[in-house]
C-alpha cells in the first residue's frame, strides 16, 4: 500500500549543523502523526520541509506517491495552520477562509461563498465572515485558520503548534475538537508540538525527535509504556528511571540487578546481552506503597519524603533504603502514608520495562 | 504628582509655541498693509491675497512643483519599495553595499548631490530639464521611502507570506494579495515624505535651475530676494493651510485608529 506521506533519509543541514538528520516517516492516509520533541528537536524544520518553505539539503518527500521535493509550497497540494494563525489582517473572515479556494481556480461567487459558510459551520462559526480577524477572540481566529486550511481539502494538512497561544482550558479542550474533525473528514495531518500530553491525545502515530533525528515513532500508547529509548522514557510522561545490570535473559523478560543489589525481572524490549548495563523505566502509576507491616513478596523497605495531593491521585516520592528516589502516584483512598512514614514499595513487574 | 503635570503640559505647550510661532508669524503678516512683509504688522488688509490670486508666475511654478513632485514621487515610491523587499529578502556584503548607497542622500549634504548632479546632466546633455529634476529628486526621495517601508517590513510577520504561499498563491500573487497590502501604511507615509522632500527642494534646483523649470521654491526665493512684499506671506498662509488639511484627512483615513494590528 503506498503512503500518503513519505518521508524518505530527509535531511537539512545549516553550516555544518544538521538539524535534521535522516528522517523516515510514512503515514497513511487519514492518520495524525505527531511530532514531538523538545525546542531545537528539528520538528518545524521537518514540518516546513514538507510544507516546500524549506528545501532538504538531502533525502525526498512523497505525497500521494508523487515525489515533490523540488516543488514549491504554492504547487504542492497542501495547508498549513500556523502557531500564530496567519490570518491576513487586511482581509475578512470571508476572504481568508476563500483564499485558497481561488488559488485553485474557484471563480464562481456563489461556490465560494457556499463552501466558506459549510467549513465555516464545520468548526462552529457561523456568521462571522464580514468581521475582521482583529475583531476575533484568540480561540475563533484559531478556527478560522483551521477553516481556512481545510476548506481546500488538501492532501494533507500541517501543524505547527497550533495551540500554543490558547490558555490552558481552551487548549485541552481544541485539541478534541482537532482530532474529531481531522478523523470525520479523514484527513491526513502532520502535527507538530512540544507538549506531550497534547501529542498523545491528538495523534495515531508519535514520533518523538531529539538532535534531529527520530528516537522512536510508535502509537501513544505503545509510546508510553514501552519506550525504546531513555530520552523517550524520561519525555514522555513521568518516569522513574533505575540503572541496572542485566543479569538473565528468558523468552519475554530479562532479570537485571539494580545497582543496589535489588534483583528485578522485566520486560524488554531491545536487544540486550548479559552483563549490558541499562535503565529500567517503571511509571508512577506501576509503583505500590504497603504498610510496613505488610509481609507479601517483593516488597523494599523506603521511606517517605514527599506527599502532594493532586486530586484524582496523590504524588509521592519515596526513597528506598538502599537511596533511590521513587516517584509514585496512589489512589487517595489508598495514601495512607504521610512524610516520614516507613513503608513498603513493590514494583508492578508487568510494567516495567527495559530501555535504552 | 499634580506638579508633574502642570510642568509636563507647561513644557509641552512651549514646545508647540516654539514649533508654531513662525507659521503663526507667516499668517498675521500676510495682512500687514505695508509693501514689505515685516513683523509686527500695522493695519489690517487683505489684497495681498487677492494679489497672490492674480499672480500668473506664482502658480505656474506651484504647477511645475506639483508635475515634478508627483512624477519623482511615484518613481520613488516604486523603486524603494522595491529596493525595501529586496533588502527585507537578502543578507550579506552586497546588501550592506547597496544600503549605503540608496541611503546616502540622507546624510550626505545635498550641495554635494547638487554638484554632482549638475556634473553628471552637463555630460548628458539629451536630457531635458523636467527629467533632470525628476531624476535628482527621485535619488534623494529615495531614502525616505526606503526608510518608512523597510520599518514596516520588519515589523511583518513572515507567516503571513507563508501561508499565502501554503494556499497556494504565487510568489507574485502573494506581493499583491498579501504583503503589499499589509505594508500600506508604511509605503503611504514613505510617499507623504517623499513628495515633501520634492515639493520643499531648493538647494538642487539652484544648480539646475533653467527658465521652463522655475519650481515653486525658486520662485518664492527670488521673490524675497527682489520684492519681499506681504504677498509671499498670502501664498505661504494658502499652504499652511493646505496642509494642515491633508494631513487631517491623511490621519483620517490612515491614521493609527483606522489601520489594522
Amino acid at each position: 500500500m503506498s503512503s500518503q506521506l513519505e518521508l524518505k533519509e530527509l535531511v537539512k543541514e545549516y553550516k555544518g549543523f544538521r538539524a535534521v538528520d535522516k528522517i523516515n516517516i510514512q503515514i497513511q492516509k487519514g492518520d495524525i502523526l505527531s511530532l514531538l520533541g523538545p525546542s531545537g528537536c528539528g520538528k518545524t524544520t521537518t514540518l516546513r520541509m514538507i510544507a516546500g518553505l524549506l528545501t532538504p539539503t538531502e533525502g525526498d518527500v512523497f505525497l500521494a506517491g508523487e515525489k515533490i521535493t523540488e516543488k514549491p509550497p504554492y504547487k504542492r497540494d497542501i495547508a498549513m495552520v500556523f502557531q500564530n494563525y496567519a490570518l491576513f489582517p487586511h482581509m475578512r473572515v470571508y476572504g481568508n477562509v476563500v483564499y485558497g479556494l481561488k488559488n485553485r481556480g474557484i471563480k464562481d461567487k456563489k461556490i465560494l461563498r457556499k463552501k466558506a459558510e459549510e467549513v465555516l459551520s464545520i468548526v462552529q462559526l457561523e456568521g462571522v465572515e464580514d468581521r475582521f480577524p482583529r475583531q476575533l477572540s484568540g480561540g475563533q481566529q484559531q478556527r478560522v485558520s483551521l477553516a481556512r486550511a481545510m476548506v481546500v481539502e488538501p492532501k494533507i494538512m500541517l501543524f505547527d503548534e497550533p495551540l500554543s497561544n490558547l490558555d490552558a482550558k481552551l487548549r485541552v479542550q481544541t485539541r478534541i475538537e482537532i482530532r474529531n474533525l481531522l478523523k470525520q473528514l479523514n484527513i491526513t495531518a502532520i502535527y507538530v508540538t512540544h507538549d506531550q500530553e497534547e501529542a498523545l491525545t491528538i495523534s495515531d502515530w508519535i514520533a518523538v525527535m531529539n538532535k534531529g533525528r527520530i528516537e522512536q515513532l510508535a502509537s501513544p500508547t505503545e509510546l508510553y509504556s514501552m519506550p525504546k529509548t531513555k530520552f523517550v522514557a524520561d519525555f514522555i510522561g513521568h518516569a522513574n528511571l533505575l540503572e541496572g545490570v542485566v543479569e538473565k535473559i528468558s523468552e519475554g523478560h530479562v532479570e537485571v540487578m539494580l545497582h543496589n543489589g535489588i534483583l528485578v525481572h522485566c520486560i524488554s524490549p531491545a536487544k540486550i546481552h548479559v552483563g549490558d548495563k541499562r535503565f529500567i523505566l517503571v511509571r508512577p502509576e506501576n509503583i505500590n506503597l504497603f504498610p510496613v507491616e505488610s509481609t507479601e513478596e517483593n516488597l523494599f523497605d523506603a521511606v517517605v519524603e514527599e506527599r502532594n495531593f493532586l486530586g484524582s491521585v496523590v504524588r509521592y516520592k519515596v526513597r528506598l533504603a538502599s537511596g533511590i528516589a521513587l516517584e509514585c502516584e496512589i489512589h487517595p483512598d489508598y495514601a495512607f502514608a504521610e512524610v516520614r512514614d516507613a513503608v513498603k514499595v513493590q514494583f508492578n513487574k508487568e510494567k516495567m520495562v527495559l530501555v535504552g | 504628582m499634580r506638579k508633574y503635570k502642570v510642568a509636563g503640559t507647561i513644557f509641552n505647550s512651549v514646545v508647540y509655541l516654539f514649533l508654531l510661532l513662525p507659521l503663526i508669524v507667516v499668517i498675521i503678516t500676510s495682512f500687514g498693509e505695508g509693501n514689505r512683509a515685516v513683523f509686527p504688522t500695522h493695519g489690517f488688509t487683505l489684497k495681498w491675497y487677492s494679489e497672490a490670486l492674480h499672480n500668473v508666475d506664482f502658480f505656474e511654478s506651484v504647477f511645475i512643483s506639483l508635475k515634478i513632485a508627483v512624477v519623482s514621487t511615484l518613481i520613488s515610491a516604486v523603486l524603494g519599495t522595491m529596493v525595501s523587499l529586496y533588502f527585507w529578502k537578502t543578507k550579506g556584503r552586497l546588501k550592506e553595499i547597496f544600503e549605503l548607497v540608496f541611503m546616502a542622500p540622507m546624510v550626505v549634504p545635498t550641495v554635494v548631490y547638487a554638484v554632482a548632479f549638475l556634473l553628471a546632466f552637463s555630460s548628458w546633455k539629451f536630457v531635458v530639464p523636467y527629467w533632470k529634476l525628476v531624476l535628482s529628486y527621485c535619488a534623494i526621495q529615495i531614502p525616505y521611502v526606503i526608510r518608512s517601508v523597510t520599518a514596516a517590513l520588519y515589523g511583518l510577520d513572515v507567516s503571513f507570506e507563508e501561508a499565502s504561499l501554503v494556499l497556494g498563491a504565487r510568489p507574485m500573487k502573494t506581493l499583491y494579495k498579501v504583503t503589499l497590502p499589509c505594508i500600506k501604511r508604511g509605503i503611504i507615509s514613505g510617499i507623504i515624505f517623499a513628495f515633501v522632500v520634492s515639493f520643499d527642494e531648493a538647494v538642487i534646483i539652484m544648480f539646475l535651475r533653467n527658465a521652463s523649470t522655475v519650481t515653486y521654491p525658486l520662485r518664492l526665493y527670488t521673490h524675497i530676494t527682489e520684492q519681499f512684499s506681504p504677498m509671499v506671506s498670502a501664498f505661504s498662509a494658502v499652504f499652511i493651510l493646505i496642509s494642515f488639511v491633508v494631513i487631517y484627512v491623511i490621519e483620517r483615513i490612515f491614521g493609527l485608529s483606522n489601520m489594522y494590528q
